[in-house]
């Protein structure tokens, strides 16, 4: 069976006469279901998005309609709406699509559910490196102030909430909500311990906060729309809806692809939807989330409990791409974006490439990940040098153990994850390349041809 | 240090837009830094002044945001991806080859030139990607890097890559054209 795509959030990028104006925008109908939103009541709208059952689209997948429930309605301070847009997880570039292309469909999404919530100011924090993103925002959000979608009594309904805009500059770490809180706050992006500091409750100026990804507010309006039930029988039954899938690393036709959950393997996806691998290579591997998710080795298999009981064996290409068949698995969706690594890939040099990533990228607040992210990556980037020693595999692997679950936030598991699960399942290569090192090959890499990682 | 009364209109209207004046310390930060290229000591203190927090609080903020910079940098600055996905494309031995092409070291400034390594561009799927001032290049590959240094040559000369303020649209630009799209 063919692979079929389900635009949802994707329905107007790349379609012909389509720009990022007001006015193609209403066109389509746009703003519409603001317009109706309005008039609905706010409890009614968040028991829609509840029902919906639609997980948070920014990596964690905790359910959208509970964040909202969780929050704070009864402090009487005010309550604040941020848009998480600084997409910086390795692997992941969807957002910025939306954000580029059809940023009036973000703009809707955040008025629908600011009025949603009862907020009176949203923010957008947008990564740094979006320059134009950034302008194009500016503009749209100048185009719907100008209409009355954004600001001082929205659509004439009495309600009122602007929208600001705010760029980040470079920090990976703001795209973890504490982190990007504090960022916003005009301090060091230093992500904060739950409890106390649950965003809904503690959130912006100590404030409840719901912090949302670009693609789960931009779903808010179609469930508005079609309704929570609705969207609830969209994919599997416990992870509704499609994902944008960011595919990119080794294989033929890498992009970004809007598939319902659980509606293809990763099989599927990778050959018939991207083509396979490049011509007279295998794959190897596959990161299925983001840089942070534990990475699949290409021919492994899995023993999957049924409902009945019983135990079946699932091989890596006939896993279903949802949340909780990926879980199963031992990984996890994250953000969605698949990274495809082929035979010529020197995993151990993979891994250093991303060990750099989250040494550099550590905010330097708990020491584990401080010090964790830095001694693993040295470790790898000396054993890519040439400086391998038998005992590496083990020590990697020990200081993994000890970074998970001892940090504030999810980074210090975010860079665990992925050295746990490449040291085990590639121990082989590990040993097989410091073994040639000791007898004095250099640096032994797996294929002498193929880009440097590090 | 002269401080413009342009400056300080544009100041004073970002902080404006935030319900906590900290709270501007980054689109402030940015305003600052497209002013002056860098942060000195006056930069710095200026900050601090416009915010109401101390010029150490300001420098929290410099030695922890990979954008914000205490060096002058070159005119033209190119980012090259070094993260994964742009990696297993090439990304390493591209700004190898560029380094060699523009006489500039990796993760340096040399004339004109600024050159390093950043982590995820955020556009994995076209990887090898750079950017360069406000410009993103993508689809690139090792053996490419003298075409696209030649075609960084001919966009700079023909002004493309004009250092524009982020908080301006670029003058005839427009948004719906491949080039905005990147």
């Amino acid at each position: 069976m063919a692979v079929q795509e389900n635009r949802i959030l994707y329905r107007h990028i790349d379609i012909p006469d389509w720009n990022a104006s007001i006015e193609c925008y209403e066109a389509d109908g746009g703003y519409q279901v603001l317009k109706d939103a309005l008039k609905r009541d706010r409890q009614e709208l968040c028991d829609e998005v509840l029902k919906s059952g639609i997980k948070g689209r920014g990596g964690a997948g905790f359910p959208m309609g509970m964040k909202w429930k969780f929050l704070d309605r009864k402090s009487g301070k005010p309550i604040y709406l941020v848009c998480n847009a600084d997409e910086s997880e390795p692997g992941t570039c969807v957002d910025r699509e939306i954000i580029y292309k059809d940023p009036h469909q973000l703009i809707e999404g955040i008025m629908c559910a600011a009025f949603a919530i009862n907020a009176r100011q949203a923010f957008i924090y947008i990564r740094g490196e979006y320059i134009n993103g950034y302008r194009i925002l500016v503009e749209a959000v100048k185009e719907a102030r100008a209409k009355g979608y954004v600001g001082e009594n929205v659509c004439g309904s009495g309600y009122s909430c602007d929208i600001n805009i705010t760029r980040g500059a470079g920090c990976y770490i703001c795209g973890e909500e504490t982190g990007l809180i504090s960022s916003l706050a005009g301090k060091r992006a230093y992500p904060r311990i739950k409890p106390p500091y649950f965003p809904a409750v503690m959130g912006l100026y100590d404030c409840p906060t719901v912090v949302n990804n670009v693609k789960s507010l931009c779903y808010v309006p179609y469930i508005f729309k079609i309704g929570g039930e609705a969207v609830s029988k969209i994919g599997v039954p416990n992870d509704p809806g499609t994902y944008v899938w960011g595919v990119s690393g080794q294989v033929q036709k890498p992009g970004r692809y809007e598939i319902e959950s659980g509606a293809c393997t990763l099989g599927e996806m990778l050959y018939d939807v991207c083509g396979g691998p490049f011509a007279g290579r295998t794959f190897k591997a596959v990161i299925p989330g983001g840089s942070s998710m534990k990475i699949l080795k290409w021919g492994e298999k899995f023993d999957i409990k049924q409902p009945d009981g019983s135990i079946k064996e699932l091989r890596v290409e006939d896993i279903p791409l949802s949340a909780p068949s990926l879980m199963s698995c031992g990984t996890a969706l994250g953000s969605a974006g698949i990274i495809v690594m082929d035979n010529t890939v020197d995993m151990v040099e993979a891994m250093a490439n991303l060990n750099a990533f989250y040494a550099h990228e550590s905010c330097g607040q708990c020491t584990p990940c401080r010090e964790g992210s830095l001694w693993i990556s040295k470790i790898t980037k000396r054993i890519c040098s040439g400086g391998g020693r038998l005992e590496d595999p083990e020590l990697l692997m020990s200081l993994a153990d000890n970074v998970c679950g001892h940090t504030i936030c999810a980074h210090g598991e975010g860079m665990a994850w992925p050295v746990q699960s490449n040291v085990a399942k590639f121990k082989d290569e590990y040993v097989a390349k410091i073994s040639r090192q000791l007898a004095g090959e250099g640096e032994a890499r797996l294929d002498k041809n193929s880009y440097r990682l590090i | 240090m002269e401080i413009s009364q342009d400056l300080e209109n544009k100041a004073d209207a970002i902080i404006a837009e935030y319900p906590v004046k900290r709270s501007a310390a980054m689109m402030l930060m940015h305003l600052i830094q497209e002013h002056f290229g860098y942060f000195d000591d006056d930069a710095i203190n200026y900050a601090a002044k416009k915010l109401g927090i101390r010029p150490v609080e300001v420098y929290g903020m410099l030695s922890f945001y990979p954008m914000f910079s205490d060096k002058p940098r070159g005119r033209i600055h190119i980012k090259v991806c070094r993260t994964l996905s742009c990696a297993l494309a090439g990304s390493i031995d591209l700004a190898n080859k560029i380094s060699e092409l523009i006489d500039c070291p990796v993760n340096d400034t040399k004339g004109v030139y600024t050159l390093e390594f950043v982590e995820c561009l955020g556009n994995c799927v076209k990887g090898a990607n750079v950017q360069v001032n406000d410009k993103l290049y993508d689809g690139l590959n090792p053996q490419d890097a003298e075409k696209f240094v030649e075609r960084l040559k001919a966009d700079d000369s023909e002004g493309r890559l004009n250092s524009v303020s982020a908080f301006e649209r670029p003058q005839g630009a427009d948004f719906n054209s491949p080039e905005y799209k990147g």
